[in-house]
């Protein structure tokens, strides 16, 4: 159906379905700088003004829009540096994002900027919790809200044609009082270092305990504010991210996705589906190679289990893969998805860490092809065990022995842009693939075998990503473009719906950790024990390197002459877990924190200086780093610097601790 | 996307949209906004999308003592023009439901046949004693009258009766944070009648499954209110956002506190 409608100030005609949003006619015409974020209208990273008014376009049919008036990210501003024709000016809400550095990945910009112009249009000088109110249906997992207030305030005065200051360095938020001057009980550090085991002498040089030095000499860039290099591009919603890019008969890819977490396939008959007008390939395990691969974007040789295959005769969670269709449009690939009729095996499952190596228990990955995995009979991925000292000599030592377990949960990285990848041939019959990924080079070593191409004939180009935060360390939906791309010899478009996300995705590890600490009545602590369960998922990616940072970081803030870690990488049949912010140390250190503080409490110390006591100092040797490196080989590592007790300092003043601690 | 929609169609007149929405042949689905109260897992079914917006349903008449809200009147209307109307308790809630894009889109009408019935709006709704006028039925029906019963049948209008006299009305609510969806809310709305005596109903939300808490309280006392919540029959609501122990504690909580509040603004004591 034709609908006519007056975009960004001109009457335009499209052509569209009765089902299809607005966001992806829009899309489907080149209007980029509307993003697609969730399809729920929830993060409004696909805003736009409708007859004057922000609406998410993601929750709108397309034919709602004829007869409107609408503006997009493309209608606010001029266009800049087009040659002998110059620059327009910029709107001074993308002027005032620029400058204020309210710009991190950029993909939820174009949504805040014409958010933010409606409430300049209705309300010219509006206070911060208006501009809060106003931005908050765009979600923002990067930045922040602090410079986008900021900025909304900065062009609304400009707007209301008042004279606005440089950003100067001293607009920065001040630093807290105290922070350049060295603590009283600053430790005097030795000179010169030795260190070493096994024959192995390492010199090494202690810097003092880091003190931040008052800039006093000017220097060009360093304590001056600067504009972010693409910031230019992403206020004015240019074409920057992997979505962003057209193609002359471009199929669309979708997933049959599992409905059980553990079954066999016992026939799949894609017969309808391959009849459907406009579906031009059905894949399934029967017509793909069977290659064992890691998704973990981790470099060469890749040190986890090597346990995925691009679709499989055996599901392992519910959204695992059960077939990929391309398709002429969304509507028909998914169409085509419900006319796939598939007869399962139902299995039983495991959701519990807990469950995963009883006796008995169902076997995740019974497949012989899969590698690097430790023992698949008691679904143990991965184990990680080291000790420095002896950790029973010193319990038996100290005078209280504490034990806790504790569970930290499994949690979604969100970035507002989801998984996309579009694939093609170029001119040289290379595969082209345009991924949001964080990890270009391991994309293309990896998915080589599972292609059947060598690398050389593999060109990954990775576009500005609309946020990672861990979930694009994965080669997670790259193959299936591509699978389909070498099918039908055609570009192919896939994108994972919000909800794939959650259920298709990856997710932080989520643990058990239990801890066992030995401690001395002044509150030393002799000896240190953390046994990590950590629930990989129905896939072992990242499943050593995630929870051996765990042990690396946790057993380390709190030095003690004997330590012990280990742990069990288990599998489960739910979604994979994966590399997340702080990649298995924000679990760590949620344990020991309430151990320590727990702990503390019992023994009646200061909570603070039980914890400054006991912490790892500069000067000092890392202890854990002479004997666990990633699976690799140590090598012993000095704490040079460590700004722990200024940043305890500053935190208490923050929090008013010590008017608080102790004080009924 | 609704991506087995074969049709769309605006109708111009509540005669012509009946006839679309009873077809036979087709799902169809009643377009009081957009998409965002149509729950994903239902977009598949939809064969047919029938645009309700150009019914000239939208717009918000003071009657009388009784406040007529038309169907596609939007949350941000609610929000703009009924800041006075029940102590701001709609334009409050009409905020408290949704964002401001989404407040601009979606609609009362929408809300209530596709929204969740914990919905601050659809809370206050309830407090309020609102009623609904349904095509194909005569005279108005309670709110808790719409159903998968009137499928094919449209909602025109949402009648509250706010006569003169004290009242009191406050809404309050728990989530993960300030904006978040409510895991349990309560709204409270005291009435003073001319001879003096009040009279109160508290709802409460996130409870129950699946429906609204009702609790009507002659003579306003909030001492009655916790042995009304402890003595709950049904199935209680229980899931990774709240348990039942959880949801019943704060229905205390916030429902002697709505009510307390309620009270103070119609002129009585707080207890």
């Amino acid at each position: 159906m034709e609908i006519t409608f007056n975009l960004n100030g001109t009457e335009v005609t499209y052509d569209v379905r009765p089902g299809q949003t607005l966001t992806s006619a829009l899309r489907e015409n080149g209007v980029f700088g509307v993003k697609q974020g969730c399809e729920t209208g929830e993060c409004g990273a696909c805003a736009i003004l409708f007859d004057g008014h922000p609406r998410n376009t993601c929750v709108m049919l397309a034919a709602q829009a004829a007869g409107h008036t609408l503006v997009t990210i493309e209608g606010i501003g001029g266009a800049q540096q087009r040659g002998w024709r110059g620059s327009e000016p910029l709107h001074a809400l993308q002027e005032a994002f620029v400058e204020t550095g309210a710009i991190q990945c950029g993909y939820c910009t174009p949504g805040m900027i014409v958010v933010a112009k409606a409430l300049l249009e209705a309300n010219p000088n509006p206070s911060d919790a208006e501009i809060r109110e106003a931005l908050s249906g765009v979600l923002c997992r990067c930045t922040g809200y602090l410079k986008p207030v900021q900025a909304v305030h900065r062009a609304a005065a400009v707007l209301r044609g008042e004279e606005v200051p440089p950003i100067l360095p001293d607009d920065a938020i001040p630093a807290p009082p105290g922070l350049f001057e060295p603590r009283a009980d600053e430790p005097q550090l030795p000179a010169l270092a030795e260190s070493g085991s096994g024959g192995t002498a390492v010199k090494t040089t202690p810097m003092p305990t880091m003190v931040v030095t008052r800039q006093e000499e000017p220097l060009q860039y360093v304590g001056k504010p600067e504009k972010k290099v693409d910031a230019l591009k992403l206020v004015q919603g240019n074409r920057a991210f992997a979505d962003d890019i057209e193609h002359r008969g471009m199929l669309v890819a979708k997933v049959k996705w599992s409905p059980y977490a553990h079954a066999v396939i016992k026939r799949i008959d894609t017969s309808k589906a391959e009849a459907l007008p406009g579906v031009h390939a059905v894949l399934t395990h029967d017509n793909l190679p069977r290659v064992p691969y890691t998704t973990a974007g981790q470099s060469d040789p890749e040190p986890g289990p090597h346990d995925n295959y691009s679709l499989d005769s055996k599901v392992r969670w519910v959204g695992d893969r059960v077939a990929a269709v391309a398709a002429e449009t969304e509507e028909i690939a998914q169409q085509a998805i419900d006319l796939i009729d598939v007869e399962y095996e139902v299995l039983p499952a495991i959701f519990d860490a807990r469950d995963s190596m009883k006796d008995g228990a169902p076997v995740i990955h019974d497949e012989e092809e899969s590698w690097r995995i430790h023992d698949r009979r008691r679904n143990l991925a991965e184990v990680i065990d080291w000790e420095l000292g002896n950790v029973e000599e010193g319990f038996a030592q100290a005078d209280y022995v504490f034990e806790d377990t504790y569970y930290s949960p499994k949690v979604q990285q969100t970035p507002i842009e989801p998984h996309v990848v579009v694939t093609w041939w170029d001119e040289n019959d290379r595969l082209v693939i345009r991924t949001s990924t964080q990890v270009p080079f391991h994309v293309r070593r990896i998915l080589a075998p599972v292609l059947g191409l060598p690398e050389k004939r593999i060109r990954v180009i990775k576009p500005r990503i609309g946020g990672g935060f861990g979930v694009k360390q994965e080669i997670l939906i790259e193959d299936i473009a591509a699978h389909l791309t070498i099918v039908t010899g055609r570009p192919v478009h896939f994108v994972y719906t919000r909800a794939e996300e959650f259920e298709s995705a990856r997710t932080r590890h989520d643990m058990y950790l239990t801890m066992k600490t030995g401690v001395m009545k002044d509150g030393t602590i002799i000896a240190n024990q953390l046994y990590a369960l950590s629930d990989t998922g129905a896939s072992g990616t990242h499943a050593m390197t995630v929870a051996g940072n765990t042990g690396h970081k946790a057993m380390a803030l709190y030095n003690a002459p004997n330590i012990k870690f280990h742990a069990d990488i288990v599998y489960t049949n739910k979604v994979p877990s994966g590399a997340y912010r702080g990649y298995g140390v924000p679990q760590g250190f949620w344990a020991l924190e309430l151990h320590m503080e727990h702990i503390a409490r019992e023994l009646g110390l200061d909570p603070l200086e039980f914890r400054l006591k006991n912490a790892i100092q500069a000067g000092e040797e890392h202890p854990v780093s002479k004997i666990w490196s990633e699976g690799r080989e140590g090598a012993a590592e000095i704490i040079h610097t460590c700004g722990l007790p200024q940043c305890v300092d500053q935190g208490a003043a923050a929090i008013q601790w010590h008017d608080r601690y102790d004080n009924e | 996307m609704l991506y087995n929609a074969r049709t769309y169609e605006k109708p111009r007149s509540i005669d012509e949209a009946r006839r679309l929405l009873k077809q036979t042949d087709l799902k169809t689905l009643a377009l009081y906004d957009d998409l965002t109260t149509v729950d994903p897992a239902r977009r598949a079914d939809i064969e047919a999308a029938v645009d309700l917006s150009a019914l000239g349903l939208s717009g918000i008449d003071h009657q009388g003592t009784s406040l007529h809200i038309g169907a596609t009147t939007t949350l941000q209307d609610i929000a703009d023009e009924l800041g006075e109307a029940a102590c701001g308790l709609l334009a409050d809630c009409a905020r408290q439901t949704a964002g401001w894009n989404v407040r601009h889109a979606a609609t009362i009408g929408g809300l209530l046949t596709g929204g969740s019935v914990s919905a601050p709006l659809h809370l206050a709704l309830d407090v309020l004693g609102a009623q609904v006028e349904i095509t194909g039925q005569d005279g108005l029906l309670p709110l808790t009258s719409l159903s998968d019963e009137f499928a094919g049948e449209i909602l025109l209008t949402v009648v509250i009766d706010l006569p003169d006299g004290s009242i009191g009305a406050a809404y309050e609510q728990v989530g993960r944070t300030p904006r978040d969806l409510p895991i349990v809310n309560a709204a409270a709305v005291v009435r003073l009648s001319e001879a003096g005596s009040a009279s109160a109903r508290v709802s409460v939300g996130g409870v129950l499954d699946g429906h609204l808490l009702q609790l009507d309280l002659a003579g306003a006392n909030p001492d009655s209110l916790d042995q009304l919540i402890d003595d709950l029959d049904g199935p209680l609501l229980d899931n990774p956002l709240g348990s039942t122990e959880y949801r019943q504690e704060m229905a205390a909580v916030l429902s002697r506190r709505v009510l307390v509040d309620a009270r103070t603004q119609a002129g009585l004591s707080a207890a």
